[in-house]
């Protein structure tokens, strides 16, 4: 569902974005619904990539939203809408890990409630567990790579908006990815041995 | 890098599972709109907010002007007003609860009744438990038995001695909201010194007596052989305006009270009277420095403090919330809703988690008050060796603000390094919230109340000061048959 809802957020026709922000801004709570809607499943997939808990993505993602509608008039509309969104989304994100106290800790895996009875999946668990890792190692890369890799690979942001939004060219983003998957490599790679 | 390790890596990162969103943040999110986009409704709201204090301040200055006028009539009579207070048992409590006054009676007599009733009758007999119902065995899990046989004889022993009292306090309770005590809640605090306040002369409050548990309540309670009949009414005053419970766990502050005063009058509480929550939460007290803004959570793990044997642990988490003066007959404001608290356990560290006291099941709270401390406990067999780094337990705090209107999370993690300090380098306040409830469970017929009482000795004896620690050795103490110092 989320793949299939990013795809059809990233290809939003320019002109029906104009159409849904300037009723926004001129306070059309139902244009403002219609953006939700449209978007949120994917900011909250975004977000849930990012933090690996299902409950602290939804609380994030709400952020997000109220972040939005206050940043609303300072959206140029450079970019996609959606790209702008999951720039406060990933800030968002980055905000709540460097809160004291209410950081999700990065370097054990999420426990499992004893009350639960529902007998484990070895499959499943093998699956969370490698994705918990991979998260891991992506939270480890240099500030500018995690966002690259995350927005591409996580938001579903087009190389072309990521350079866009970062101000920088394709080529140098195309760059950063591929530094990335070295360093990704390299961490998966050293946490095998 | 070969082409087919940065693919299978793409890979990964592309094929994540992600789970649904929560059916009801669409909702959440939306009902954010129109706060945010629609500036107009917003001042329309704040009007209104300023419109509603306006009113509020106005009935309060009509108040005042009322009982100013009524001063002054009195003052016209021959007798001084004070003196027909003194003269008769009900005012007192009028003063606080006017209208309550007569409902109130009645209500305070059951308590009082059904508190001596429930006492076993030999003074000396701080005896072993009924055969057959609970056998200390030293070679059992202590922290788990002790709650599992406990709430066993609590069961058997429950349907003749706890209709009287829920009656009882039901009633009052009742009588008191129905009298008028504004909003009808009081913070665990802040309820003693009201409690202390309509204290018939012999226990009354000296000027200038602070908040929290003040002396006046210590006091009065401490009075408890000299004059006994006083004290139904001061239960009976906690009993209306203090909260019973957050998130489900009892808090009530007249617990400790109540049992202090039977084992006083030389009696042994029944095991269904004792309310082990509540006395974890009376010796866990107030946070040592007050929170001076929103909600805090704390979570402290140690090992058990009687009969560790190298895998039993104990974890704590308590909720504060920051501290604000109240008027003396005004309620305490909500610092929070929609709070809800998780508590998960990694089962690859713990093989049994057994909660101490009643609650099973955390409630959520829609409301969450200023002045609020609330302390679970969980008895833990943990599974050994652990490592240092290893996740034990998640505590989870989720709750909507008052003052911004947005879902705060605050999570906490007990990791394996956690249950390897020593008891002694635990606080204060989890080493007597520990005790309280061991020595709870002791009076509910387990083994250990003379350990409660040795330790607790040693807390008080280096805190001399600590007035909590002090109590509590000397109750569990008593309670054990050790007597009293």
């Amino acid at each position: 569902m989320q793949e299939s809802e990013r795809e059809a957020i990233t290809t939003t026709p320019w002109s029906e974005e104009q159409r849904l922000l300037a009723a926004i801004r001129a306070g059309d709570a139902a244009a403002a619904e219609e953006l939700v809607e449209r978007t949120y499943s994917a900011v909250f997939a975004s977000i849930y990539r990012l933090c690996g808990d299902s409950d602290l993505a939804a609380d994030l993602t709400q952020e997000t939203y109220q972040k939005a509608w206050g940043a609303l008039s300072g959206f140029d509309g450079r970019s996609q809408l959606f790209t702008w969104l999951y720039r406060i989304a990933y800030t968002t994100f980055l905000n709540h890990i460097r809160r004291p106290r209410r950081m999700t800790s990065l370097d054990e895996p999420d426990s499992i409630d004893v009350v639960d009875e529902t007998p484990a999946v070895d499959d499943v668990l093998v699956v969370q567990e490698e994705a918990e890792h991979l998260r891991e190692a992506v939270m480890k890369l240099p500030e500018d790579l995690r966002f690259t890799v995350t927005a591409h690979f996580w938001g579903g942001l087009p190389v072309k908006e990521i350079a866009r939004i970062e101000e920088i060219t394709t080529v140098a983003i195309r760059k950063r990815l591929h530094r990335a998957f070295t360093m990704l490599e390299s961490i998966l790679g050293e946490e095998v041995r | 890098m070969t082409s087919k390790r940065k693919a299978e890596i793409q890979r990964k990162l592309t094929l994540t599972a992600v789970p649904r969103p929560p059916d009801d943040l669409l909702d959440r999110i939306k009902g954010d709109i129109p706060r945010y986009l629609n500036v107009e409704e917003e001042r329309e709201r704040f009007s209104r907010s300023v419109g509603f204090n306006l009113r509020i301040a106005a009935s309060i200055i009509v108040m005042l002007s009322i009982a100013s006028l009524i001063f002054l009539v009195n003052e016209r009579t021959p007798q001084p007003a004070s003196l027909a207070i003194a003269e008769t048992p009900k005012p007192v409590v009028t003063r606080n609860t006017p209208a309550a006054s007569v409902a109130a009676a009645p209500a305070q007599e059951e308590v009082h009744v059904d508190i001596v009733q429930a006492a076993p009758p030999p003074p000396a007999s701080v005896a072993p438990p009924p055969a057959g119902r609970v056998a200390p065995r030293a070679s059992v899990g202590y922290l788990q038995d002790f709650v599992a046989d406990a709430r066993r004889e609590r069961d058997d022993e429950a349907p003749k001695e706890e209709v009287g009292v829920e009656g009882g306090v039901e009633g009052h309770v009742a009588g008191g909201v129905v009298g008028g005590v504004a909003g009808g809640v009081m913070s665990g605090e802040f309820a003693p010194q009201m409690a202390g306040a309509p204290a018939p002369p012999a226990a009354a409050p000296e000027p200038g007596s602070s908040f929290g548990y003040s002396d006046q309540s210590t006091r009065a309670a401490a009075k408890t052989a000299a004059a006994p009949s006083l004290i139904p009414e001061a239960y009976a005053a906690d009993l209306a305006l203090a909260p019973k419970s957050v998130f489900g766990i009892s808090i009530d502050p007249a617990a400790f009270r109540r049992i202090q005063s039977t084992i006083e009058n030389g009696n042994r509480p029944s095991p269904s009277s004792v309310d082990v929550e509540a006395l974890v939460n009376y010796f866990a007290g107030a946070p040592v420095k007050p929170v001076k803004r929103g909600v805090h959570l704390e979570t402290e793990a140690s090992p058990a403090p009687v009969e560790a044997n190298g895998h039993r642990g104990i974890l704590r988490f308590t909720i504060d919330t920051a501290t604000i003066a109240v008027p003396q007959r005004g309620s305490v404001p909500p610092i929070a809703k929609d709070a809800r608290l998780e508590i998960e356990f990694n089962r690859d560290a713990v093989e049994r988690v057994d909660a101490i006291g009643d609650t099973t099941t955390l409630i959520p709270e829609s409301v969450l008050l200023h002045n609020t401390s609330v302390t679970g406990l969980f008895a833990l067999n943990l599974k050994m060796p652990l490592k240092e780094k290893q996740l034990v337990a998640r505590v989870r705090l989720r709750y909507r603000s008052i003052e911004d209107d947005r879902m705060h999370t605050i999570e906490k993690e007990v990791r394996g390094k956690d249950f390897a300090k020593q008891w002694p380098r635990a606080s204060r306040r989890h080493r007597l919230a520990s005790l309280g409830a061991l020595w709870g469970e002791s009076l509910r017929g387990s083994h250990g109340g003379v350990d409660v009482a040795r330790r607790a000795e040693e807390l008080a004896t280096q805190a001399p000061n600590d007035q909590r620690a002090r109590e509590l050795a000397v109750a569990a103490s008593a309670s054990s048959g050790g007597g009293t110092k």
